[in-house]
C-alpha cells in the first residue's frame, strides 16, 4: 500500500509542478534583436564614425591680428559643445564627438587675402589649401599632429575645425573653416552653430543640401537660386542649431 | 526513531488505505477544480489584457489621428479663407502666419510656397527674419503641390522630435499655394507617454519608415533608432493587428529584455504604428496570484492529510486490534477476559458479538474438558478390571494357556495397556485443565529422581542397544520441584528419547545450574524434529508423523502433560533439534532459596 500513496504523492506532485509551470504560463518568444548600427562616413562603411575627435583652433591671418576676439576661446568652446549635443541626438548615441582647443590663437603666416577664404563665402574648398598647408607645418604640435592624422586616426575619426578670424566657411580634407564673425556677429550668431555643423558634416563626406537652380517666371526672367535638396543641416543653414536636424536619408547613408 | 515513525504512519494497512484514499479526496478536487479554475481564468484574463491593450491603442490612436487632424486642418482651413493671385505674396500672410504661430504652440515654423516653389512668407519660433527658401525639390512641397496632404518623416532635435507636414491651400477649386509647417511632436509624445498599461506598461509609437518616435525607448534603442526590422513593427506598419492573443505577441523586449504581451496597430490616416508592451509579471500577476494559491491549498491540504489520517485510522484500527488481540488469546485458550470497545458504532456492536462468542467457546471447552474428565474417569474402572482379568488368565488362574489362546490374550493385554495409559492421561489432561492436579513443590535434588528413572528406563534401552548415559554432578543446587511429578517428568522425556532413536543409538542426560535455575537436558541422538513440528510439539494429542515414526505408539498427550507440569512449578521446558541429528529436551526449575517453600497448590476454576 505504501507504494501506492508514494504513487498517488509523486501523481500530485508532478501534476502541481505542471499547473505551475505550464498552465497559465505564457512561453515567451525572441524577437531578433537590433543589431547596433556601425555609423561611418558618407557613403563609406569602411571608415567608422562611432568616435570622432575634434581639434578647434584660432587662426588669424597676419594681418587682422588687431580684429582678434578675446573671448574667442568660449565662444568656440560653446559651439563645440553645441556641436557635440546636437551629434549625440542625430546618431542616438552610436557615434561620440569629443573635442579639444588648442589654447593659443595660431597667427599665420601670410595676409588673408593670400588665403583667399573671401570667396568661400558659401564655401570654396579649394583656397583653403593654403590654411591646411601651414597647418601642417605650424609650430604647434597639436596642430601638425592634428593635421597629419586627419581622416583616419586608428580610434577616432579625427577633424580639425578652424574658427577663422576673416570671412568664409569651407571644408576640405576633413578641415572645417569657419569664419569667427559668423559665430559671433550678431546677425549671424543665431545660426553660426549650424555653419559650422555643416562645414562639419562635409568633413564626413556628407554632400551639399541645395543646388545652384534658376528659377523662371512668366515674364521670361529667369533667375539664379539655390534649391533645397535636403531641408536639414546640409540644406538649411540660416536656422538655430536647436531646429536643425539630419535627414533620415542622410543618416541612413552614414550607417544607422 | 525512523522505523517508530514508519509503523505510526504505516504500520497498518488500514490506516495506509485511509491516507491513500485521504490524500485522493482532498488533493484530486483541489487540482482538478484548480487546474480547471487556472486555465479559465487565464484564457479570461488573456482577453482582458488584449482588450485593455487594444483599448489604449484606440484611443491613442484617436489622439494622434486628431493631432495630425487639427494641424493640417488649421493649415487648410484657414489659409482657405484667402484670395490670392497665384505667385505673389499677400501683405496678409504674415499676420496670419503669425496668428498660427500663436493659436498653435505645436507649430515651430510655418510657410507659405508659391506654385513654383519659392516660399513667399515664413514665420518661425527660433528666427525673427527666417530666409525665404526655394523649396521645389523638397517632397513636401511636391506633394502638397499635387493636392494632397503631406506627412513628413520625423527628425530629432535638441528640442525634441519635429514633423514636417504640408498642405495645399484651394482657392476656387485651384491648388494657389502650398502650407508648409516644422510641427513640434513633444505634446503629442507627452500624452502618449501618459498612457497607463498597468504599472509598468509602456506604449511606442512609430513612424511609417519604422523609426521610434515616442520616448519610451531605452539606452540600446533610443528615439529615432529605426525598429523597422523588428518583425511586430514590420507587420503592424503592413496593417496587420496585433491583438495579444497570440503566441508570439508573448515575448522578450526588445528594450528591457523582459517578457512581455504586446499589441500593435497601424494609425490608419497617417500609417504609422502604435505598440503597447505590457510586462508579464504586472499583466498576469493576478493569474500567479490563482496558481500559487492552489499549490499553497494542495500542499497544505497534503500535509493535514498526512497527519490527521493516521489519527482518523488510528480510531478504526484500535479496536481491530484488539479484537486481534482478544482472538489470539482465545486460540491459547484463554477465554477469561472481555473486550471493551465503546465507539458506539457496529464496532462496538462487533465487540459485544465477541465477547459473547469468548463465553460460548469458554462453556463449550468447559463442557468437553468436563465430558474427558467423566469419561476418562467412568472408563477407567472396567479397563483396570480388564487388565486384572487379562493378566490372571495369562498366569493361568483360569487353566492352562496356551498356542493362539496366549497369543490372543497377549495381544489383548497389550491393547488394554495402552487403553489404560490413555484413559490416566486424559484423566491426567483432564485434572489438569479443571484445577485439579496437585503440584507440591518443596526442596528437592533433582539427581536422586533422574537416577530412579533412568533405572526404569534401562531395560527399554537394552532391548534396542541404546546407551543411557547420566553424569550426575558432584554438587548441584536442590529445586523448588514435587518428587512425584519430576520421576512423570524424567520418565516421559527419556522414555520418548528412547522411542525416538535408532538402534544403537545413545541418551544423555545432564544438569547444570545457571541463574538461579537449575537445568536438566535430555538429549539423544535420533531421528529429530523437524522446526515445523517443533512448534506443535506441545499440542495436545499432537504426535510427529513421519516415515520412522510411523510405527512409534504414544497418546500424544506426554508432552503437553509435561509442559503443564513444569509450568506449574514454575518452570519452563523446550528443545532443540535437527531432523535427522537428534533432539535436545531441555527444562528449567527455580532453585530452592532459604525460606521453606509453600506448596503449591493448583489454580481454582
Amino acid at each position: 500500500m505504501l507504494k501506492y500513496i508514494v504513487l498517488v504523492l509523486v501523481i500530485i506532485l508532478s501534476t502541481l509542478a505542471v499547473l505551475y509551470f505550464r498552465v497559465g504560463v505564457s512561453r515567451i518568444y525572441e524577437e531578433p534583436v537590433n543589431t547596433k548600427a556601425a555609423v561611418h562616413i558618407y557613403g563609406n562603411p569602411e571608415q567608422s564614425i562611432e568616435r570622432i575627435h575634434i581639434t578647434g583652433l584660432y587662426f588669424i591671418p597676419r594681418d587682422n591680428v588687431e580684429l582678434g576676439d578675446e573671448r574667442w576661446y568660449e565662444t568656440l568652446e560653446q559651439v563645440l559643445q553645441k556641436l557635440a549635443e546636437f551629434h549625440k541626438v542625430q546618431f542616438m548615441g552610436t557615434s561620440q564627438v569629443t573635442y579639444t582647443i588648442i589654447p593659443t590663437p595660431i597667427v599665420g603666416l601670410s595676409e588673408s587675402r593670400v588665403y583667399g577664404t573671401d570667396v568661400v563665402y558659401f564655401g570654396n574648398p579649394s583656397e583653403m589649401k593654403f590654411i591646411v598647408e601651414e597647418l601642417k607645418n605650424s609650430p604647434f604640435e597639436e596642430a601638425r599632429t592634428a593635421l597629419q592624422n586627419l581622416g583616419n586616426g586608428s580610434r577616432q575619426y579625427e577633424v580639425v575645425v578652424v574658427m577663422y578670424e576673416g570671412v568664409g566657411a569651407a571644408s576640405a580634407e576633413n578641415v572645417s573653416l569657419i569664419s569667427r564673425l559668423f559665430l559671433t556677429g550678431p546677425q549671424f550668431k543665431d545660426f553660426g552653430t549650424t555653419y559650422l555643423a555643416h562645414e562639419f558634416y562635409h568633413s564626413l563626406e556628407v554632400p551639399e543640401g541645395y543646388i545652384e537652380a534658376e528659377r523662371s517666371f512668366a515674364d521670361n526672367q529667369k533667375i539664379e537660386v539655390e534649391a533645397l535638396s535636403s531641408p536639414d543641416v546640409m540644406g538649411r543653414i540660416r536656422v538655430p542649431i536647436e531646429q536643425s536636424y539630419l535627414s533620415r536619408e542622410t543618416l541612413s547613408n552614414m550607417g544607422l | 526513531m525512523i522505523f517508530q515513525i514508519r509503523t505510526f504512519l504505516f504500520g497498518s494497512k488500514i490506516r495506509n488505505k485511509f491516507i491513500f484514499f485521504f490524500i485522493i479526496l482532498a488533493c484530486v478536487p483541489v487540482l482538478v477544480l484548480g487546474g480547471t479554475t487556472l486555465y479559465f481564468v487565464d484564457v479570461a484574463h488573456r482577453q482582458d489584457v488584449s482588450n485593455l491593450e487594444l483599448q489604449i491603442i484606440d484611443q491613442k490612436i484617436e489622439e494622434v489621428e486628431s493631432f495630425f487632424e487639427n494641424t493640417l486642418g488649421v493649415l487648410e482651413i484657414q489659409v482657405e479663407a484667402i484670395e490670392t493671385p497665384v505667385g505673389s505674396s499677400s501683405p496678409w500672410e504674415p499676420f496670419l502666419l503669425e496668428n498660427i504661430l500663436e493659436s498653435n504652440p505645436a507649430f515651430k515654423e510655418i510657410a507659405f510656397i508659391d506654385t513654383g516653389g519659392q516660399e513667399s512668407a515664413k514665420k518661425s519660433r527660433f528666427n525673427d527674419t527666417p530666409q525665404l527658401l526655394y523649396v521645389k525639390d523638397l517632397s513636401s512641397f511636391q506633394t502638397a503641390i499635387q493636392g494632397r496632404r503631406y506627412i513628413g518623416e520625423v527628425y530629432f532635435t535638441l528640442q525634441g522630435p519635429m514633423v514636417t507636414v504640408a498642405a495645399p491651400i484651394v482657392v476656387n477649386g485651384v491648388i494657389a499655394q502650398v502650407a508648409r509647417a516644422e510641427v513640434n511632436l513633444s505634446s503629442l509624445l507627452r500624452s502618449i507617454a501618459t498612457a497607463k498599461i498597468g504599472s509598468e506598461g509602456r506604449m511606442l509609437l512609430v513612424d511609417r519608415n519604422g523609426v521610434l518616435v515616442s520616448d519610451q525607448g531605452s539606452a540600446d534603442v533610443p528615439p529615432g533608432t529605426n525598429i523597422l526590422l523588428w518583425s511586430r513593427v514590420f507587420r503592424v506598419l503592413a496593417g496587420e493587428t496585433l491583438t495579444g492573443l497570440a503566441a508570439r505577441d508573448r515575448y522578450e523586449s526588445l528594450f528591457t529584455s523582459e517578457a512581455v504581451v504586446g499589441a500593435g496597430k497601424q494609425i490608419p490616416d497617417i500609417k504609422w504604428a502604435l505598440l503597447v508592451e505590457w510586462p508579464i509579471s504586472d499583466a498576469d500577476a493576478v493569474v500567479s496570484n490563482i496558481r500559487n494559491q492552489i499549490l499553497l491549498i494542495t500542499i497544505v491540504s497534503i500535509i493535514v492529510v498526512l497527519l490527521v489520517a493516521p489519527l482518523f485510522a488510528a480510531r478504526l484500527v484500535q479496536p481491530i486490534r484488539t479484537l486481534e488481540r482478544r482472538a489470539k488469546e482465545i486460540e491459547q485458550g484463554e477465554f477469561g477476559k472481555q473486550v471493551e470497545i465503546k465507539t458506539g458504532d457496529e464496532l462496538e456492536e462487533l465487540g459485544g458479538a465477541f465477547n459473547k462468542m469468548a463465553k460460548g467457546l469458554k462453556r463449550l471447552e468447559e463442557l468437553q474438558e468436563e465430558f474427558v474428565f467423566v469419561a476418562a474417569h467412568e472408563l477407567r474402572a472396567p479397563v483396570t478390571i480388564i487388565k486384572g482379568y487379562v493378566s490372571m488368565a495369562l498366569e493361568g488362574d483360569a487353566g492352562p494357556v496356551k498356542g493362539q489362546m496366549r497369543k490372543f490374550l497377549s495381544q489383548t493385554q497389550a491393547a488394554n495397556d495402552r487403553l489404560l495409559q490413555l484413559v490416566e492421561d486424559l484423566l491426567q489432561v483432564a485434572r489438569s485443565e479443571a484445577g485439579r492436579i496437585t503440584i507440591e513443590v518443596k526442596p528437592l535434588d533433582i539427581r536422586k529422581p533422574t537416577q530412579e528413572t533412568i533405572n526404569q528406563v534401562q531395560q527399554l534401552a537394552k532391548e534396542k542397544s541404546i546407551v543411557v548415559r547420566y553424569d550426575a554432578p558432584s554438587s548441584l543446587p536442590n529445586v523448588l520441584a514435587d518428587e512425584r511429578r519430576i520421576t512423570e517428568i524424567m520418565m516421559n522425556l527419556a522414555g520418548n528419547a528412547v522411542k525416538y532413536t535408532p538402534e544403537g543409538g545413545h541418551v544423555e542426560i545432564s544438569h547444570v545450574g545457571k541463574n538461579n535455575k537449575v537445568i536438566t537436558s535430555v538429549k539423544d541422538n535420533g531421528f529429530g524434529i523437524s522446526e515445523e513440528a517443533q512448534k506443535k510439539l506441545f499440542e495436545k494429542f499432537y504426535r510427529i508423523q513421519t516415515e520412522k515414526t510411523k510405527d512409534i505408539s504414544g497418546t500424544g498427550l506426554g508432552l503437553f502433560i509435561t509442559k503443564e507440569i513444569i509450568e506449574k512449578m514454575n518452570g519452563k521446558i523446550w528443545v532443540t533439534s535437527k531432523e535427522g541429528q537428534g533432539s535436545t529436551f531441555s527444562f528449567s526449575l527455580p532453585v530452592a532459596g532459604d525460606k521453606p517453600p509453600v506448596p503449591q497448590k493448583s489454580r481454582t476454576t
